[in-house]
């Protein structure tokens, strides 16, 4: 009997020996990705993720990779030639699709699209309070997600070349509102859904319309959105493709309606918004939106509710005042990180730079 | 399990003088020489291997658990030069200590490795070892890639011109076509602001087509962008679509060469698409002859590949073959079995638009005093199709 007990230990240390141990244990399949882009948190801190190819919005619960060691987010000179470096390319081998401030921990989550062509993977990377970049490991992460809804092809062979891509996604009172651009059709679908999401609800398209001032509406899609709260009444302030400010009620976003955005400013050609934050200071609310080529701008929220529809041509900048913030140029990427400051990654002399900026 | 116990008692013996050499010999044995060295066992992807670590010192190393700083002072991996690491996980085994990268090392790139014996758990006193590797360039599959096809195909674009597409011969990079595509006039200057330039993913999924659209604030009127500049397309002028060469494939080489698109501008089309203006030509039963549609103008290129076909009285929707000829005017159906004399429909989604945005019955800018235009609608609609005999 001892004799057996002994083999048995030579045989359990030789085995030890040569099985392969990871030193972090493979994890139970967590989401599939096929590509990231635009990147939200919601309600505890859930962070939701955007997968084009796959169509796809993904619930990410991060659990213990939620935070760094270290709360917060310091700035990174070079960002994506660090990124690259975790990922063991060259920065001109990635693309960041997005960022995110993670609500209590304020870490920032940068989703990142390594490789080309067929060969490019998603990653998801957070960066901490002490500058450390690590790589979330998708494998070890719980998960929840919903398909977007696309069209069905109505030829049997047709190409099958549309995609769309999602341009803003937010969380906005129990909802997942998700605003997209085709490759095909000039789609200006707002969809929202349940969150938490629910087999049986497929949610929710609105055609989303701008009304012109030449008696003529148009379909427009939404490049990047908030919600807001205006005398009482949740809305959707968006900013449009071609470029006006917009507002509409929340309410309205029901299967089969059709909304029209009220214009309460216009920014004119070149100022496509990129990214939205809404921030308060001096008691007073705030919208910073960057955008694709005028840098960003400010736009005091207090005239939203008194300001009336732009409805015939204005000479100049018509609608609500906004100021163009001149110190703040080449912003890609931005998000609130706290009270005081948002975060930003601009591209710069050939290389992007995350930073903390004194909001305006 | 039966079979392997018996099996395995009647070679205990051997078995365990066999078993209790090999830990015998392993723990006495001095410790081997130190290699750290880029390996791709069996010829898949590259990983950094240590060998010549003892089971002992692979054991404690398992047991340790330790984090990624620990780890990364044992084991550095990381691309020349660069201040972080490369991430990866650390792996034990066979009597290896490999470090298996989470995406491959990238081409092109130098890595170097360093292994730190003074930061095992059970430390040995040797000098840290090091090795490094270039991964060589990705080697182009095919031949350069060229621009195969720009939709529209017509020589006249009309100046409410929303978006065309670019076709190339082999997938590309993930690149968009911000700085890559330019209107230019026909004194070859740069039409400023006519493109939307947004870095927004606007490919299809094998990266051979890519969407350009131009502006939407100048196409549609009244907005102040097209208050501003006016429409970039001028009826009756001569423009040019130039793709630049440099915009780079999969595999990082540039395009075989730049590509240029010649048209006029027409006028603008401003009104919705009227199926019966349509004229369709029915086959003969039969036959596997084509069902023509000659559209009455311009129809965007792939949403009249997909979003047109013909179902079968039943509803179902019968199988063939689409395509839409050059100049985007003549979509054909060619099916897969010959047609039976009877009732046929012709489906087509409402989301297929002309060059210009504008839908069945709904042009791109709607009037808004009429309350019927913009009114939500159903989602196909259906034109009757009759197949003869003897045709």
């Amino acid at each position: 009997m001892r004799l057996l007990k002994l083999v048995v230990l030579v045989v359990l240390v030789l085995a030890s020996a040569s099985m392969p141990v990871a030193a972090r244990p493979p994890a139970a399949a967590g989401p599939a990705f096929t590509s990231i882009g635009p990147l939200a948190f919601g309600p505890g801190g859930v962070l939701f993720a955007a997968d084009r190819q796959a169509a796809t919005i993904f619930a990410l619960n991060l659990g213990a990779q939620a935070s760094g060691k270290t709360p917060g987010t310091k700035d990174i000179a070079g960002v994506d030639q660090q990124i690259a470096s975790l990922l063991g390319t060259a920065a001109t081998d990635i693309a960041i699709t997005d960022i995110a401030v993670h609500p209590t921990s304020k870490n920032t989550f940068v989703s990142v699209m390594r490789g080309q062509g067929a060969n490019a993977k998603p990653a998801l990377v957070r960066i901490d309070g002490a500058g450390t970049i690590d790589l979330v490991t998708l494998d070890a992460l719980a998960f929840t997600s919903v398909t977007l809804p696309n069209p069905a092809n109505v030829s049997t062979t047709g190409r099958g070349g549309r995609a769309s891509s999602v341009t803003d996604l937010a969380y906005v009172d129990g909802r997942l509102v998700v605003a997209g651009l085709s490759n095909e059709e000039f789609a200006s679908k707002l969809w929202s859904v349940p969150y938490p999401f629910a087999a049986t609800d497929r949610g929710a398209s609105v055609e989303i319309y701008h009304g012109n001032h030449a008696a003529v509406e148009t379909r427009a899609p939404v490049m990047a959105f908030v919600p807001y709260g205006i005398n009482g009444q949740l809305n959707i302030v968006a900013g449009y493709t071609c470029t006006p400010l917009v507002k509409f009620p929340f309410s309205t976003l029901k299967a089969g309606e059709k909304v029209v955005g009220t214009t309460i400013a216009e920014f004119g050609a070149g100022n496509q918004p990129l990214d939205m934050i809404l921030y308060k200071k001096g008691g007073q609310d705030f919208i910073l939106m960057s955008n694709s080529r005028h840098g960003v701008l400010k736009i005091a929220t207090a005239p939203f509710g008194s300001a009336g529809a732009i409805t015939t041509p204005v000479k100049g900048t018509g609608g609500v005042p906004f100021e163009r913030i001149a110190t703040m140029t080449g912003v890609e990427q931005l998000d609130l990180l706290d009270g005081e400051r948002s975060i930003v990654i601009t591209f710069q002399d050939g290389r992007r730079n995350l930073s903390a900026v004194i909001l305006p | 399990m039966g079979q392997w116990g018996n099996g395995a008692m009647k070679t205990w013996p051997h078995c365990l003088i066999a078993a209790l050499a090999i830990l015998l010999a392993s723990c006495s044995r001095p410790p081997a020489p130190l290699e750290v060295s880029f390996v791709n066992p069996s010829g898949g992807a590259y990983l950094v291997r240590v060998s010549g670590l003892s089971s002992a010192e692979l054991k404690a190393l398992e047991a340790a658990k330790l984090d990624d700083t620990a780890w990364q002072r044992v084991l550095d991996v990381r691309v020349a030069g660069a201040e972080r690491p490369v991430a990866g996980r650390y792996v034990m085994a066979a009597g290896y200590l490999d470090f298996v990268p989470t995406f491959p090392f990238g081409p092109g790139l130098r890595f170097e490795a360093r292994f730190d014996p003074t930061g095992l758990p059970q430390p040995r006193a040797a000098e840290p070892i090091a090795a490094s590797w270039t991964v060589l360039p990705g080697q182009p599959r095919g031949p350069a890639v060229v621009v195969s096809a720009i939709h529209p195909s017509a020589g006249a674009w009309p100046e409410n011109l929303l978006r065309f597409y670019i076709h190339f011969s082999a997938p590309m990079s993930r690149a968009s076509s911000v700085g890559f595509v330019r209107l230019v006039d026909d004194r070859g200057a740069e039409v400023k602001d006519a493109l939307l330039e947004m870095d927004v993913d606007l490919w299809n999924d094998d990266r051979t087509r890519c969407t350009v659209f131009f502006d939407p604030g100048r196409v549609k009127r009244g907005i102040r962008p097209n208050r501003e500049l006016g429409r970039a397309l001028r009826s009756g002028r001569r423009y040019a679509i130039v793709v630049d060469a440099t915009w780079k494939d999969q595999w990082g080489q540039p395009l075989k060469a730049a590509f240029r698109h010649e048209f006029t501008a027409g006028p603008a089309i401003e009104k919705g698409i009227s199926t019966a203006d349509w004229r369709v030509t029915p086959p003969a039963a039969g036959t596997q002859a084509a069902v023509e549609i000659a559209f009455a103008w311009p129809l965007d290129r792939a949403l009249a590949e997909r979003t047109i076909g013909i179902v079968g009285s039943d509803g179902r929707p019968v199988a063939g073959n689409v395509s839409v000829e050059p100049g985007e005017t003549r979509w054909r159906f060619v099916p897969a079995s010959p047609w039976r004399a009877g009732a046929y429909q012709i489906v087509i989604d409402q989301s297929l638009e002309d060059v210009s945005g504008n839908q069945i019955g709904r042009a791109f800018e709607i009037d808004d005093r009429d309350p019927v235009a913009g009114a939500p609608r159903a989602d196909r609609v259906f034109l009757p199709l009759t197949i003869k005999s003897g045709q």
